[in-house]
């Protein structure tokens, strides 16, 4: 592959990581919290966008608005996750929930299919310019820019959240000793609220900036297309590491760009997901408590 | 020749040097008591001798064979029992199911015979069902062979745990705490039953027991852990003198008064 | 039912013969006076319970998460009209072959999950049945591309309702080698790996054998209902087995019951009818004021989620654990609500 054209993945790898580490954040989120492993991630976005699309382009709601009522729905789906999934799984096994996570996301899908846009849609981005730069003749929109700032401001927000909060403190103390941070009146359910509709919050500005870019969506897009990547790059990451999920998420985009642009690959249809796959059993199998997770 | 022999078994877990030069024996017939403090070790070390985990150093010699590379499962064909301090059993399972369970290698077919349900494994079968019904009968447990396990008394749990590993036909037998949470009459009662099942089954018993009167009552030999290390070894009443046993229990100052109290 | 002693009699009997008469009757007799669009949907129902039966192996009975299944149902249907179109082999060799593949794939993951376990697992299998959506299933040769691969029947069962009760007797030899795996040490060996690990060493399971053994009884059977649905259907399309297949695969068999061999087979026959009697209730869709029109195609995936988050929350033992009092009665016992052995049935119990 020629120089040119492997910077040019790495480009494109850097911009779609981004993406994936957005939603890698949301799961590491709630992992790290209460062990769950939220296969609704994807879902909480998708239905952001939904909501985006049928006020702004279908019934005219100007965009702004529309965009906080799309995180709105985004956050009040992940609440009534919340409410009405995990907390009645609260002790049940982490794989219990995980497959009730599964479900959710299954009847998100669904009802999109059913009652919302069944075929891709395309859309207009939100931000002006497509031809902000040009990196090695990728074309670096704004949109992509706002990606990246986004990921990194969240990134550090968050961080700074868990160390120097009280309530991230509350919520790493739960999720080693729940017993222990209850006793000492914290209120397990109200943080377990709150996690999720943070989640919820992270999943929907995903959502928004990925079919920004994409400039299209569809039933479950959020889901197919940066689920099991969001999960990769937890995992490499360390699925306790906020940082990790953002290292995590670069490296998916750049490894699964390079797969796709290799001439190597050409015989394997579908060198994204395949890389993707290796990955993820390199990475359990090799050093399962990822990057920057301790062993 | 012994049936069991731990050679100088050493075993680190990050920073903690949970058994260091770990030696010890039992002959055939022998019933040996493990005893020490909570945390001394012994359940790593019948870890180590039943296969869960390898030593880093030191070897494990079984019936004369050195099984410090075998699997759990290998071992258990070779026949080693053992039993659990939380109680060893598929909870899920019934009584009955968990005496069969335990038949697993005495079953005379291979799990794809079974699966396909070839003619010869309805009658082993029926052969083993009859001898999962003897050993309830031996051990008192006929009326609930048919009953889950998970809500049963842990004294019933004990008794089923023991049914299960003597099912796996053992030659030796590892008990973790066998008597614990029984009072004294009854730990009494299970030392006279272990004196005659271990002939009647050609048992040799290794156990860790904290019951000082039962280890007195059936041990020929008590091997005393502490942090790890052997700290004495040799007939009950010997250790159970030992000072350095009483201080290791009790502390320092409580060995005194024991002594002025002794006499 | 009788009022005195243990055993029902005469009449008590005959009253069980009968229910069993009706559901013989049922299954045998009523697809015969159906026409052939009907008899293709039930075919499908008995299939879907080859399937359930499968992913109860290794969810039910190992302890095992798979929420790729539908790559080993699709790689199994894939096969077998590979072998009978492109290689004009006749349908058993599709069937062996489809059986086989499945049967080796699943050894691979099984494999996996020596390695990486619960979660982790359940992750690595939904990434392996994403991987063979978009990549395995696009490779031309096998699957035909978009166009789909062609699965004619086989000769003898060329009519629906021969193949339908070629199908019931694949689902009826399945179901005979589940009963007897549970009923002997190969089935006990699963149950007691799935609860506990270290008890199954000490009785003398080689776990890792065990775990692979599942996977492979799990695979073969997936790559079995896989060929026997492509040829159902005379064609397979690659569309078919996508995320939400894989989840409504999870459904059926959690809904059912795990570990409840009838609770499997009506809870995956279920949802493979479900539609089929939602388009007889509501010609053309279900009118939801205010709302589109629900279609058929959509029932099982919107009612399935809701049916599993019921059951695992408030009945985890599904549909098997309601039908338990009617299989006693049916078996000779008192037809009582009450269970006399304790149930404690959790779902995906699952070593994490």
């Amino acid at each position: 592959m020629s120089a040119h054209l492997l910077a040019q993945a790495v480009v494109i790898g850097v911009i779609t990581g981004a993406g994936y580490g957005l939603v890698a954040l949301g799961l590491v989120l709630v992992h790290k919290s209460s062990g769950v492993f939220n296969f609704a991630q994807g879902e909480f976005g998708t239905v952001a966008v939904y909501t985006l699309y049928r006020l702004h382009d279908r019934i005219g709601v100007p965009l702004l608005p529309a965009m906080v009522v799309g995180l709105a729905a985004s956050m009040a789906m992940a609440l009534a996750t919340e409410r009405l999934v995990v907390r009645r799984l609260f002790d049940a096994p982490r794989v219990t929930l995980l497959v009730a996570t599964a479900g959710v996301a299954l009847l998100a899908i669904s009802l999109e299919l059913w009652l919302g846009e069944a075929r891709l849609r395309f859309i207009q981005p939100a931000l002006g310019r497509l031809d902000r730069l040009s990196l090695f003749g990728v074309q670096v929109s704004d949109q992509r820019i706002l990606i990246l700032g986004v990921l990194a401001v969240l990134a550090v927000l968050l961080g700074l959240f868990f160390s120097r909060t009280n309530r991230g403190l509350a919520i790493l103390a739960v999720s080693q000793e729940p017993v222990a941070t209850e006793l000492m009146g914290i209120s397990v359910r109200r943080l377990s609220s709150f996690i999720w509709g943070l989640a919820g919050l992270l999943a929907g500005i995903a959502g928004m900036l990925a079919a920004g870019d994409a400039r299209s969506f569809g039933p479950g897009f959020m889901t197919f297309n940066t689920l099991i990547p969001g999960f990769t790059a937890a995992v490499l990451g360390g699925m306790n590491s906020l940082p990790g999920a953002l290292v995590g998420g670069v490296v998916v985009g750049v490894a699964q760009s390079l797969a796709v642009s290799s001439s190597a690959f050409k015989a394997i249809p579908g060198p994204g997901s395949v890389m993707v796959f290796v990955l993820l059993v390199a990475v359990l199998t090799v050093r399962p408590q990822g990057l920057l997770g301790k062993a | 020749m012994s049936v069991l022999e731990v050679q100088r078994c050493s075993i680190r877990f990050g920073g903690v040097q949970a058994a260091r030069d770990v030696s010890l024996k039992a002959g055939e017939w022998e019933i040996v008591g493990v005893i020490g403090p909570n945390g001394a070790g012994k359940t790593t070390t019948f870890d180590i001798i039943s296969g869960f985990y390898r030593p880093d150093e030191g070897r494990v010699w079984f019936k004369g064979r050195d099984v410090t590379g075998l699997g759990v499962h290998e071992r258990t064909a070779l026949g080693m029992g053992r039993t659990f301090q939380n109680v060893g059993l598929v909870k899920g399972s019934t009584v009955r199911e968990n005496l069969l369970t335990a038949q697993h290698l005495e079953a005379g077919y291979c799990a794809l015979a079974g699966m396909l349900g070839l003619p010869s494994t309805f009658a082993a079968e029926r052969r083993l069902r009859a001898r999962a019904e003897a050993l309830a009968g031996i051990l008192g447990l006929t009326e609930l062979l048919d009953t889950r396990v998970a809500g049963l008394p842990y004294g019933v749990l004990k008794r089923v745990e023991l049914g299960a590993v003597l099912a796996t036909d053992p030659d030796l037998l590892l008990l973790d705490e066998p008597t614990s949470g029984m009072g004294p009459e009854e730990a009494h009662a299970f030392g006279a039953m272990l004196l005659e099942l271990r002939f009647e089954f050609d048992l040799t018993v290794v156990m860790i027991e904290h019951h000082v009167p039962l280890v007195a009552q059936v041990c020929d030999y008590v091997y005393c852990l502490n942090f790890g290390e052997l700290l004495a070894e040799g007939r009950p009443e010997e250790v159970r003198a030992n000072p350095e046993v009483i201080r290791a229990y009790l502390g320092q100052e409580a060995e005194e008064v024991l002594q002025e109290g002794a006499s | 039912m009788n009022g005195n002693g243990d055993r029902p009699g005469p009449a008590g009997w005959a009253a069980r013969g009968a229910v069993l008469a009706a559901v013989a009757a049922l299954v045998l007799a009523v697809p015969a006076f159906r026409g052939n669009v009907e008899v293709h949907v039930f075919t499908q129902a008995a299939i879907y319970a080859v399937i359930g039966l499968s992913l109860n192996v290794l969810l039910g009975y190992t302890g095992q998460i798979s929420l790729g299944h539908q790559a080993f149902v699709g790689i199994g249907a894939f096969t077998a009209a590979y072998m009978v179109s492109r290689q004009g082999q006749p349908f058993v060799a599709g069937i062996v072959m489809a059986m086989v593949v499945g049967g080796l794939q699943a050894l691979v993951l099984g494999a996996v999950s020596l390695r990486v376990t619960g979660l982790y697992f359940a992750l690595v299998t939904l990434a392996y049945g994403t991987m063979a959506e978009e990549s395995l299933f696009n490779i031309q040769s096998l699957t035909g591309g978009s166009a789909g691969q062609p699965a004619p029947k086989p000769a003898w069962f060329s009519t629906d309702l021969r193949y339908y009760y070629l199908c019931l007797a694949f689902l009826a030899a399945v179901i005979w080698i589940d009963w007897r795996l549970m009923r002997t040490k190969g089935g006990r060996a699963l149950l007691a790996v799935r609860e506990n690990p270290k008890v199954a060493a000490t009785n003398g399971v080689d776990v890792k054998v065990y775990t692979l053994m599942a996977f492979v009884v799990a695979g073969v059977f997936a790559g079995l209902g896989g060929a026997l649905l492509a040829h159902n259907d005379t064609f397979v399309v690659r569309d078919l087995f996508d995320f939400q297949l894989a989840l409504v695969f999870v459904i059926m068999t959690v809904v059912g019951g795990l570990r409840n061999r009838t609770g499997v087979v009506l809870g995956s026959a279920f949802f493979s009818l479900v539609g089929y009697f939602f388009d007889k209730l509501f010609k053309g869709g279900l009118a939801v004021p205010g709302l589109k029109v629900l279609p058929k195609e959509y029932v099982p995936i919107v009612i399935g989620p809701v049916l599993l988050l019921y059951t695992l929350t408030r009945h985890p033992g599904g549909v098997g654990e309601q039908i338990r009092p009617l299989q006693r009665w049916l078996r000779g016992g008192r037809f009582t609500f009450r269970d006399t052995s304790e149930s404690e049935v959790r779902v995906s119990d699952v070593r994490a």
